[in-house]
């Protein structure tokens, strides 16, 4: 009886407020003959009807009139390839818009164009899409080798003519696809012609091969390494990087002791600027610097790498000078068109278009089967070189050898395309001040600096050390929010990233130096972060942990995608004055600018500490990360300290961001995105919420990693730290230090 | 009363049959293929999420693993790459069993860390162990059984497993486990004081969780034609799974059918309409629906529901 | 033979000494309640009891079986129940949810421990609030939850930690009501973890053991207990203190 008093009592007023609602809902809920606690399901019966009505739409939204002649077109509109997407856009529009001027069988070409938003799964999807509407002739794309190599066999299974204009990996064209066609050379072509110049040209003989772990990067390395041995050159070095990696000193060093009198690097734009400029800090000198085109044969590269750019050799696809027919004019009408400068990207796709207008032609017909065998066809005499398509449906192209000659690719090889003599062996870092011209290489042996046992470890130990005190400074941020939110940050390496383009944009448009950027960077970081405290963190922090962790992971890809949208996925570089700059201690050499951040780093780490010891509010917000309901009871206003702890998270994420530019010399939106699982791991090593701890975890990760790197093999560098983090959280939870509060 | 419900999930059931008979377009039987595997994966996940209430960010490992396994099967053997429907959870097991044993004597925050770095250090596994995956290259599997341009078998395959996590998700929310998961998820020091082994029912679900994953992983194999460390092991496909069952609404048996339905149909339209700013607008829904339903959208519409039938019963009793 | 026999039970917390060499046993069917001011170390030896915490030394008997190095839920399937001082029901679980939960410990028949769950219900007088979500209940509902789901793992002996903190007068009447009858209709042992010195508890107690600083200071009939000094001094000498 009490009980239902009791009942009634907790559940009245709500009643109450609500009985208008309740009349009515009740009534509706009795009319239907429904379970009432099963409403979810009524709920997804409807998105279900709604999602089989809207992919009926998109079938009825497909047919179209049958005045043109359509081609499919898959490249990358978004996502981080989206800037090769734009070149190779250009160079369909360019085609498209020559062939329109005289039309094609008496119709116009029109071009549909589908975004694989940079993912392999989507672009296979739209190839589907694609090869089922009757009005498309034939595919192009994609644009990378991941989306093109599981695209194409779709495309083969669908009986499409597909053309691939820039995707190199080799299996493409060793499936035995009927179908498929490739306009570009393959890696292989890459490795071959490499290995030639280096044994007929520079006279190399001990090779290190260091590659991103990606389709491309894997692929151009094992062709390398394959033909290799086959012209008696030594792999003495061969070491796989995760892509977009922030320090590449460890691996270098690596690369240095083992001795090589030449180095490839097979890397994208990012990564190819580091290699370069920590090559000359940690005073790197084969005999010569090659590379496997893609990151290195791209205009932005001499811009992103500066001086370091200078002498390096590059497999290239095409370059404007090459001598091919018309190749010179091409390029010329491309930038006016355009105001942009020309890659091969361009190219690729403007002379696929071109392959496959010419194959509609000689076809007479828009039937698959006959475009296909018009394709097969082929025979080309083009600014691309010759095109002729073997059985597998590989265009046998050449590809041609250039060096960064006075700040400008320069064909030197091989010499029925060359324009210049290449300039062998490359002068050493430390003579670089002259320009060399016209030295050849000598036959005979290169004999490589050599490293001491001693001094690689010490190397290590230095360069592992100076990361670590970046690494250290953003799992600060991270662990003094945890500390007294209890909240785990997934937008902390996004709030980096915000940090990176600050300082950029003060460093170009203000001309601040980065490390000055820090007076700047610093307050307006805080007050980001108190802001985004105040909007969005505050009202879930008595939600369960995951919608937490989710609503952070929310405001990550909202910061990464605003990014996008202003400064699209462009790597923007900047370079400062002492870029590159090392002092040397015998054969140790530790980076300027990586002395200097490290310093900067550690001040900060000791201001916010003492901040925390010294001051009432460092003390409060210790009390509240110790038990916030007895803070609350002190009289302590809890919620100014969650802002302002968020505020002081967020700003030494930003610090760290403004640090990492004068090391990192680029940014892009998803720059600090790696940042966030090390910060995890450092918090987690140093024992969450405690401020030394992130300072000693900082540096053991640094040197964990760069041990690792130099140690065990580079792929695996990251899971040594997670393999450490692992252990740790099993077998010691609280952390290195045993602490676990502030 | 008359008993609506098991006619009504007849119909859908019906209607799940027929329906790309009707939408005949491989685009579309494509879009229902994609939902049914997330759905089977949301379900999969809510299992150990939802119901046990362990927030693991690490089942892409689960869902690669099952992939591979039909990868391995395809590239390495003789044997059709569908037999990994039946390996791949072999595979998975002793995996998901020592994960268990490193991640569920932590807690909170602590595990949802771990399961992410077990999801990264099975990635990186992957992608350097060449000789049996092929490395970053991935592996390009050939059609068995079936040839790969109709749809129709792989949607009536991907239908049983996602019906089956389903079923089985049902079931378990109405029997003695379920409840013990919910238990474990609410509290699991009063689930032990009455007498729950929490350990032995965690690792049960993780087991389960894990299972159904790899299965789903192995049909995508077998779907997808091609797998690679970037599309089958990034941790962004675990975020993605967790997103597909918060949306619809956590430890519901139908949470994640309608999260995937709306999370993948959305992404599918976004992307044609929006372009560029896709990605933004769905970090801003996520946002939005975390702030302002926190229960996920079953959560919204049961508490809307409520207020109008729960009470008034309560207050006659 | 004893019910419950806990000899020697000593447990230290790095340097602090939680439990000090505490022996005390329980009959089938009795009543016992423990007292003690907050911190005298009555919550350590329930976890101690239910296997929370490991003794540091000492001996645990239940029903003939050594209960040291258990788990928690052996010890609760061997019939040990209890109750949390900060009370724990299943938040997002009814009310009928978070007793059937209980009921499953010794089957696996959902009509068979939804029968049990309903006869739990019933006796502790919550039937009418099965569908209640437990969050939203007041502090003595909650309270008597906890029992509820405890007595649905049917134990034969029941820890109650700090059954009346945080009840109004007639809450504090129904709990010693419901305790009352747990030996009367059920023949179940109780412990019952008391912070004061209660009048009520002492009417319903076959023995009362006084706790201080984790030691042991008397032990007895009710009536006995409150005129001991050592009681009077540790005890209402903190009250009068006050």
């Amino acid at each position: 009886m009490r009980v239902a008093l009791v009942a009634s009592r907790i559940y009245n007023r709500r009643d109450s407020q609500f009985s208008g609602w309740n009349n009515r809902l009740t009534t509706s809920l009795k009319s239907l003959p429904i379970s009432r606690t099963k409403w979810g399901w009524v709920l997804t019966i409807t998105a279900l009807l709604c999602c089989l009505c809207t992919v009926g739409c998109k079938k009825a939204a497909n047919i179209n009139g049958a005045d043109a002649i359509r081609v499919g077109i898959i490249t990358s509109i978004t996502g981080p390839e989206a800037r090769f997407g734009q070149a190779q856009k250009y160079g369909y529009e360019m085609a498209l818009n020559e062939i329109n001027t005289s039309g094609l069988l008496g119709k116009k070409l029109e071009l549909v164009y589908q975004d694989d938003t940079s993912k392999a799964e989507v672009a296979s999807l739209t190839v589907e899409k694609l090869a089922d509407r009757d009005d498309i002739v034939a595919l192009i794309g994609a644009y990378s080798s991941s989306a093109t190599f599981p695209a194409a066999s779709v495309a083969d299974r669908y009986q499409i003519p597909m053309l691939c204009p820039s995707a190199t990996t080799d299996e493409i064209t060793r499936q035995g696809y009927k179908w498929v066609f490739r306009i570009c050379a393959a890696a292989n072509d890459y490795g071959r012609t490499l290995i030639k110049f280096l044994n007929e040209v520079a006279y190399a003989h001990r090779l290190a091969i260091v590659y991103e772990n990606t389709q491309f990067g894997s692929s151009v390395a094992r062709a390398a390494l394959d033909q290799a041995s086959k012209a008696a050159i030594d792999i003495v070095a061969y070491e796989a990087y995760d892509q977009g990696g922030t320090d590449f000193t460890p691996l270098l060093t690596r690369v240095k002791s083992a001795g090589p009198d030449a180095v490839l690097f097979v890397s994208y734009l990012a990564d190819a600027t580091l290699l370069m400029r920590q090559s000359k800090e940690i005073d790197l000198n084969p005999k010569v610097f090659t590379a496997g085109g893609a990151g290195f044969s791209l205009p932005d590269f001499l811009k992103g790498a500066g001086d370091t750019a200078e002498y390096t050799i590059s497999v290239t696809q095409w370059t404007p000078d090459a001598k091919w027919t018309g190749s010179r004019e091409w390029a010329d009408k491309f930038r006016t068109l355009f105001d942009y400068e020309p890659s091969y990207h361009s190219v690729q796709a403007y002379m696929s278009l071109k392959v496959l207008a010419d194959a509609i032609e000689r076809a007479g017909s828009t039937d698959r089967l006959a475009v296909r065998d018009g394709i097969k066809s082929s025979s080309l005499d083009s600014i691309f070189g010759p095109i002729h398509f073997n059985d597998a449906g590989q265009n046998e192209h050449p590809v041609a050898i250039t060096q960064v000659l006075n700040g400008k690719f320069t064909t030197v090889w091989p010499s029925s395309v060359a324009i210049g003599q290449p300039v062998l062996p490359t002068p050493q870092w430390s003579a670089r001040k002259t320009i060399t011209t016209g030295l050849n290489a000598q036959p005979g042996v290169h004999v490589p600096a050599s490293v001491s046992g001693a001094e690689k470890l010490l190397q290590t130990l230095a360069s592992g050390l100076l990361t670590g005190g970046i690494y250290a400074l953003i799992g600060i941020g991270l662990t003094i929010v945890f500390g007294v939110m209890r909240v785990v940050n997934f937008a902390h390496g996004a709030l980096v990233m915000v940090g990176m383009y600050s300082t950029y944009f003060l460093f170009t448009h203000s001309r601040l130096d980065p490390f000055l950027s820090l007076i700047v960077v610093i307050p307006g970081m805080f007050i980001i972060g108190v802001i985004l405290q105040r909007i969005l963190i505050a009202p879930v922090l008595r939600a369960p942990e995951l919608n937490q962790i989710l609503l952070t992971e929310g405001i990550s890809i909202v910061l990464i995608n605003t990014a996008l949208l202003l400064f699209t996925s462009n790597y923007l570089t900047m370079t400062t004055s002492y870029a590159g700059a090392a002092f040397h201690f015998g054969d140790v050499s530790l980076s300027k600018p990586q002395m200097g951040a490290f310093l900067i780093a550690i001040i900060i780490t000791g201001a916010v500490y003492l901040f925390l010891v010294r001051t009432s509010t460092g003390r409060q917000i210790r009390a509240t990360a110790q038990d916030s309901e007895a803070a609350r009871l002190l009289g302590i206003n809890i919620k100014r300290v969650q802002a302002l702890t968020f505020g002081l998270g967020v700003a030494a994420a930003g610090a760290a961001g403004s640090l990492l530019m004068p090391i990192y010399y680029r940014v892009e939106p998803n720059a600090g995105s790696p940042f966030t699982l090390k910060a995890f791991v450092v918090v987690v090593l140093g024992g969450m919420g405690s401020v030394t701890g992130a300072l000693v975890g900082g540096i053991v990760l640094g040197i964990a990693e760069a041990m690792g790197a130099v140690y065990v093999a580079t792929g695996y560098k990251d899971a040594v730290a997670f393999v450490i983090f692992l252990m740790v959280l099993t077998l010691k939870p609280s952390g290195l230090l045993g602490k676990s509060k502030v | 009363m008359i008993r609506a419900k098991p006619i009504l999930l007849t119909g859908i059931l019906f209607l799940l049959i027929f329906a790309p008979l009707i939408l005949e377009t491989r685009y579309s039987q494509h879009v229902m293929i994609l939902v049914l595997l997330y759905v089977a994966l949301g379900s999969a996940w809510n299992i150990l999420g939802g119901f046990a209430g362990q927030l693991s960010l690490g089942h892409a490992a689960f869902f690669g693993i099952g992939a591979y396994t039909s990868a391995v099967i395809a590239s390495k053997t003789s044997l059709s790459p569908w037999l990994a429907i039946v390996i791949g959870p072999l595979v998975v097991l002793p995996i998901a069993l020592i994960v268990g044993w490193i991640c569920f004597r932590l807690r909170g925050p602590y595990f949802t860390l771990a399961t992410i770095a077990i999801g990264e250090v099975v990635r990186l596994v992957t992608l350097n162990w060449t000789s049996l995956t092929g490395g970053a290259v991935g592996v390009v599997i050939r059609p068995s059984v079936f040839d790969g341009t109709s749809k129709l078998p792989y949607y009536y395959i991907i239908l049983i497993i996602a019906l089956s996590s389903i079923m089985l998700s049902s079931v378990l929310s109405r029997r003695k486990l379920g409840y013990y998961l919910m238990s474990i998820r609410e509290d699991e020091e009063t689930a032990e004081s009455i007498g729950i082994d929490t350990t032995r029912y965690k690792l049960i679900a993780l087991a389960l969780s894990a299972s159904l994953t790899a299965i789903s992983g192995a049909f995508y194999a077998n779907y997808f034609l091609f797998v690679d460390p970037t599309i089958v092991l990034p941790l962004a496909l675990s975020v993605e799974i967790v997103l597909i069952a918060i949306i619809g609404g956590l430890g519901t048996v139908p949470g994640p059918i309608l999260g995937a339905i709306l999370l993948k149909l959305s992404s599918e339209l976004f992307r044609n309409e929006f372009a560029q700013a896709n990605l933004l607008i769905y970090g801003v829904l996520l946002i939005v629906v975390i702030l302002f339903m926190p229960g996920g959208l079953i959560g919204g519409v049961r508490k809307i529901m409520k207020w109008g039938a729960r009470n008034p019963r309560r207050v006659s009793a | 033979m004893f019910l419950l026999e806990v000899k020697n039970l000593t447990k230290r917390f790095g340097g602090l000494v939680a439990v000090e060499s505490l022996s005390f046993s329980v009959n089938a069917g009795e009543t016992v309640s423990i007292i003690g001011p907050n911190g005298a170390g009555k919550t350590t030896v329930f976890n101690l009891i239910t296997g929370f915490y490991r003794p540091t030394s000492g001996e645990i008997r239940f029903d003939g079986w050594d209960l040291i190095g258990s788990k928690p839920h052996k010890i609760a399937l061997a019939g040990v129940g209890r109750t949390f001082q900060v009370v724990k029901p299943l938040r997002g679980l009814t009310v009928f949810e978070n007793v059937l939960v209980g009921a499953f410990a010794h089957t696996g028949h959902r009509s068979e421990a939804q029968r049990i769950a309903r006869d739990v219900l019933d006796f502790t007088d919550l039937a009418p609030l099965s569908d209640a979500i437990a969050d939203g209940l007041p502090i003595g509902m909650r309270k008597r939850l906890e029992l509820a789901r405890s007595l649905a793992t049917s134990p034969k002996l029941v820890l109650l930690d700090e059954v009346m903190s945080g009840l109004n007068p007639t809450e504090s009447k129904e709990a010693i009501d419901l305790i009352r009858r747990l030996r009367d209709e059920r023949g179940i042992s109780a412990v019952a973890g008391v912070e004061h010195v209660m009048q009520v508890v002492m009417s319903i107690s076959d023995r009362v053991i006084v706790l201080n600083h984790g030691r042991k200071i008397a032990e007895g009939p009710p009536s006995k207990v409150i005129d001991d000094p050592d009681v009077i001094e540790a005890y209402l000498g903190r009250v009068n203190g006050q």
